[in-house]
């Protein structure tokens, strides 16, 4: 039943129900979550993450309006969450506290630690979920190779990545999307911006309606 | 002028200096229940003696904080009411008042420990601020 609830979309919510998991992990370290379904909720936090870098990529040089910076803030926000769901998930099926170990050593500042650890995951992980997610600890073109590869995403403009965004259905996520549009002064992503100004929740909302005056 | 929309609000709440470590994300819960109120010149926000429930951030205007008829401080954009009245329900020992029209948000106490009930990240990121608050203020 718990397991199950892992299948919600709220992350928070999934992330309470991984902690309770890893929890129960450590009192009854027999306990099998069984492979397939840990296999399938790790490739679902993989995929999310490679998402999360696409619509990340097109401000990674550009994000200095207010709306901006908080859309970027947000989205590296999320990956660093996700990375921690993943090693969560891997600690299911996996020795967790050597995933731990390998989780602090990738956000370390240490580079032979860093090295073990790649190494460590290389040797232990099986062959999917190295191939998922390896190249998502290396930084810059691989990770958009291999969101291709795996499950082949595009490679997004500021525009699209917005648009995407808007879409997500992720409230704080959406409002920064529309107020970053507003900034950039994206008039064509009216169209997308209108529905949300009548059907969302309160707060999205509220900042369409400004993205829309804004945009004219 | 408009009512500051969410974004807007977490933009204003960004400048808190009690709120500096939260994540735009968390800062967007806070400012979920955080409301705007307008306040015209002469009013008195806070009063001698009385307890206050909210911490206010001033989003435009100018307060003037008084004890004793004696001023202290001016109070101005993205300065901060009633810090520690989210924490400490005791009455205040001083006078805030506005010398011209004033807009604040204000977070109710109320609502703000609804939100860290659920929140654990949120108030471990305050109470080390609150931490490094006081050892400033022993060590001075």
């Amino acid at each position: 039943m718990l397991f199950q609830s892992y299948n919600e979309d709220d992350l928070s919510v999934r992330t309470n129900v991984l902690k309770a998991l890893n929890h129960l992990r450590d009192k009854a370290p027999k306990l099998n979550f069984g492979r397939e379904s840990v296999h399938q909720y790790i490739n679902r936090e993989a995929r999310y993450y490679y998402e999360m870098a696409y619509v990340l990529s097109p401000f990674r040089d550009n994000h200095e309006t207010p709306a901006a910076r908080l859309l970027f803030a947000t989205v590296e926000d999320r990956l660093r969450r996700t990375l921690e769901r993943l090693f969560r998930l891997l600690g299911l099926k996996y020795p967790p506290k050597e995933m731990h170990a390998a989780y602090l050593a990738l956000n370390g500042k240490k580079s032979d630690e860093y090295a073990a650890a790649i190494e460590f995951l290389d040797n232990v992980l099986e062959r999917d979920l190295k191939r998922w997610l390896l190249p998502l600890l290396d930084e810059g073109a691989r990770v958009t190779q291999t969101g291709r590869d795996l499950f082949g995403l595009e490679e997004k403009d500021q525009r699209a990545a917005l648009k995407e965004l808007m879409r997500s259905g992720d409230a704080w996520l959406t409002a920064c999307a529309v107020a970053t549009a507003a900034e950039l002064g994206l008039r064509d992503l009216r169209t997308d911006i209108e529905p949300l100004s009548r059907k969302s929740g309160a707060d999205v909302g509220m900042v369409a309606r400004a993205a829309l005056a804004t945009l004219g | 002028m408009a009512e500051l929309n969410i974004i807007e609000k977490v933009i204003a709440l960004e400048a808190v200096d009690l709120l500096k470590n939260l994540s735009a994300e968390q800062l967007s819960r806070i400012a979920s229940i955080a409301k705007e109120i307008r306040y015209p010149p002469g009013k008195v926000i806070i009063g001698p003696d009385t307890t206050i429930d909210a911490l206010l951030v001033i989003l435009e205007g100018a307060v003037s904080i008084a004890r004793d008829n004696i001023e202290l401080h001016v109070a101005h954009q993205n300065e901060v009411l009633g810090a520690w009245a989210l924490f400490d329900p005791e009455p205040m020992s001083v006078t805030a008042k506005t010398i011209e029209d004033t807009r604040v948000l204000s977070i109710s106490r109320d609502d703000f420990y609804d939100l860290l009930s659920d929140n654990t990240e949120i108030t471990a990121s305050i109470f080390a601020m609150l931490v490094k608050r006081f050892r400033q203020l022993v060590e001075r």
